[in-house]
């Protein structure tokens, strides 16, 4: 080893320190989703770690409660509605703030990106108080209305960054070769920033399905899933919960775990 | 052999273009007339406006004056997709997400041919630029020399009238560029389109050109057959950016067309030339020879001593830059063949070079 690579006891403690400090937060981290997993497969009448024993009682009370699966069914349709609506808004958004250049941009910028750094409880209460006086909570549409503002700053951010690596020389040798502008974007635009289109349409959609502080606030009487679990919480703790918090845990991890690979096979094809 | 018949050149007229991006002007008062068929390249340093140029044919760009005709018509009106103008670019710009197949048919898709007639033209295409068994590769399975020929094929398949090259070797490395300058001389000699060549690489522009235009500050410098300009540079422009050259300043000795060379402190005479008053001349360094010991100059040949300063040594050439009397440097060179040996640095010389090999130059 060359003797200025050996970073000495001091620098071998720092980096030891590092990884203990790491190893840490993952397991406070990971705890509490380490802990429910098991217990929602438990047999018993009140939540218990660990179980005593093993059964689907759980998974088979969240299937037939019906207040459970509407509210599931509920949700997973907003969501799916947010995620098109916020991806398409998104993916335009980012293509014109890319070939665009005008004062103010990056204030423009900073506006659409406002929803992951405001606390959402002021954007809750916001909300609230705006949709009372248009007479619009309760509505889904103001539902669906928030979670697009809220999950806007996914593709625009996504998408930019694949933008960014876009050789606009493919554009200009599609127009050369014999297409027009419309078809240059549909055959050659579309297709290279669909990757990072459809990854933004998973983080969009998770970003509906799981958030729960707006829908208290605005839904009124109908239930989404977050907030009947939240519900359900405060009435009493019943281990069908921890049967909806497993499932959830998997769909989430299967959901994000895809639309990370997407974003990264996005950005390693755009960086050939 | 030519396939003339198949596929014959456009002619392209650059009538008195300008273009300026606000207050800079990269092309002025730009004419040329480029023939049917012709193989044209556009040679100068970045910034020369010889890609400005290209690009106005492509329908990248506008002219903010004059007109730009393709077989006699002005194509101002009309937008890139509708010219029929083939282009090749540096970066090869292969479309990622097709195959090599897809990206040669994309310009016979985008005009509704046939199934049919496209698989034929594209394995044609294919077959000109020897990659037959690539067609099911991704333009990231394939080498840079390769993606290159894929480009071209793609150019071409459509049979356009006139093709357009922006640096297309620019990104590959010495031995690959070397062989491509071979391929594109024989796609070239196979399809009788016209091909307009951008590059800043002189080599380049002498191998592959019937004519070349040397461009510097939006202007042309000079127009003529790669002989005639690497013989017969126009002016100091054109005699430094093409070849190796030496530069003598001329001072005026009274007398029309009699010069002092300042360099030398010797007599210098050409017949008096038309046009502005030349400031210089310029002699190729392998027009300079080495007298050896005892050998007479030739009648009529300037002759002067110098110091050996500097060896480049290439195998078969040797150059040499040796320090005249005033501290200035000459390039010369020798073919190993003729050469004896390799000499050594301070080693004292006599060369030698005809008048009639030097090139009288005005500044401009």
């Amino acid at each position: 080893m060359h003797p200025s690579d050996d970073p000495g006891w001091a620098g071998k403690g720092w980096s030891m320190a590092f990884t203990a400090y790491f190893i840490l937060l993952l397991i406070y981290l990971l705890l509490p989703l380490l802990i429910v997993i098991p217990v929602s497969f438990g047999e018993d009448q009140w939540l218990q770690f660990p179980p005593t024993s093993l059964s689907l009682r759980w998974y088979r009370s969240y299937f037939s409660d019906p207040g459970f699966i509407a509210a599931t069914f509920t949700s997973f349709w907003i969501a799916c509605v947010v995620s098109a609506l916020a991806t398409v808004i998104g993916t335009v958004t980012a293509l014109g703030l890319s070939r665009t250049r005008f004062r103010g941009k990056s204030l423009l910028y900073g506006f659409i990106i406002a929803p992951m750094v405001i606390p959402i409880i002021i954007f809750a209460l916001a909300l609230f108080i705006l949709f009372n006086q248009l007479k619009m909570t309760g509505s889904v549409a103001g539902l669906i209305l928030a979670h697009v503002v809220l999950a806007l700053p996914f593709p625009v951010l996504i998408v930019s960054a694949a933008l960014e690596q876009f050789d606009t020389t493919l554009e200009r040798a599609g127009r050369i070769l014999g297409a027009t502008p419309l078809r240059v974007f549909l055959h050659i635009t579309l297709p290279y920033l669909a990757p990072a289109a459809l990854a933004s349409a998973i983080f969009s959609f998770f970003v509906s399905f799981d958030e729960l502080v707006i829908a208290l606030f605005i839904t009124g009487r109908w239930d989404t899933l977050p907030k009947r679990i939240w519900s359900d919480l405060r009435l009493e703790i019943d281990p069908t919960i921890a049967a909806v918090a497993a499932i959830l845990i998997a769909i989430t991890l299967i959901g994000i775990t895809a639309g990370e690979l997407l974003r990264r096979w996005a950005m390693a094809r755009a960086a050939n | 052999m030519r396939k003339a018949d198949i596929q014959t050149g456009a002619t392209v007229d650059f009538q008195a273009v300008g273009r300026s991006f606000g207050k800079l002007d990269v092309l002025k008062d730009f004419s040329l007339a480029i023939a049917a068929g012709e193989f044209l390249t556009l040679l100068g340093p970045s910034g020369s406006g010889k890609t400005t140029a290209l690009n106005m044919i492509a329908g990248f760009l506008q002219p903010t004056s004059g007109d730009i005709l393709i077989d006699g018509k002005s194509i101002a009106s009309l937008p890139p997709e509708r010219r029929n103008v083939g282009m090749v670019f540096q970066n090869y710009s292969l479309f990622p997400h097709m195959n090599v197949f897809d990206n040669v048919a994309f310009p016979l898709k985008m005009r509704r041919a046939s199934a049919q007639l496209i698989k034929e033209k594209v394995e044609k295409a294919l077959e000109l630029v020897h990659l037959a068994d690539y067609a099911a590769r991704m333009p990231t399975q394939i080498s840079g020399g390769q993606r290159q020929r894929v480009a071209f094929a793609r150019a071409i398949v459509f049979a356009p009238r006139v093709l357009l090259m922006d640096e297309p070797l620019g990104a590959l490395d010495l031995k690959l560029r070397e062989h491509m300058q071979l391929e594109i001389k024989r796609y070239r000699d196979e399809i009788g389109c016209t091909m307009i060549y951008v590059t800043h690489d002189q080599g380049e522009a002498l191998t592959l050109s019937d004519r070349i235009v040397v461009m510097n500050n939006g202007r042309i410098v000079q127009i003529g057959g790669p002989e005639e300009i690497y013989d017969r540079p126009a002016n100091r422009f054109s005699a430094e950016f093409i070849g190796e050259n030496n530069i003598l300043r001329l001072q005026p000795n009274g007398k029309a067309g009699h010069w002092v060379i300042e360099e030398l402190k010797q007599p210098f005479a050409s017949p008096a030339a038309a046009g502005p008053a030349p400031q210089a001349l310029s002699i190729r360094p392998e027009k300079i020879a080495r007298l050896k010991a005892g050998e007479a100059r030739g009648p009529g040949s300037i002759a002067f001593d110098a110091t050996i300063a500097e060896i480049l040594f290439f195998g078969d050439v040797i150059k040499y830059s040796a320090r005249l009397a005033d501290g200035a440097l000459i390039k010369f060179k020798e073919h190993r063949a003729a050469a004896t040996s390799v000499m050594r640095v301070d080693q004292s010389v006599t060369l030698a070079f005809a008048p009639g090999d030097a090139v009288l130059l005005a500044d401009e």
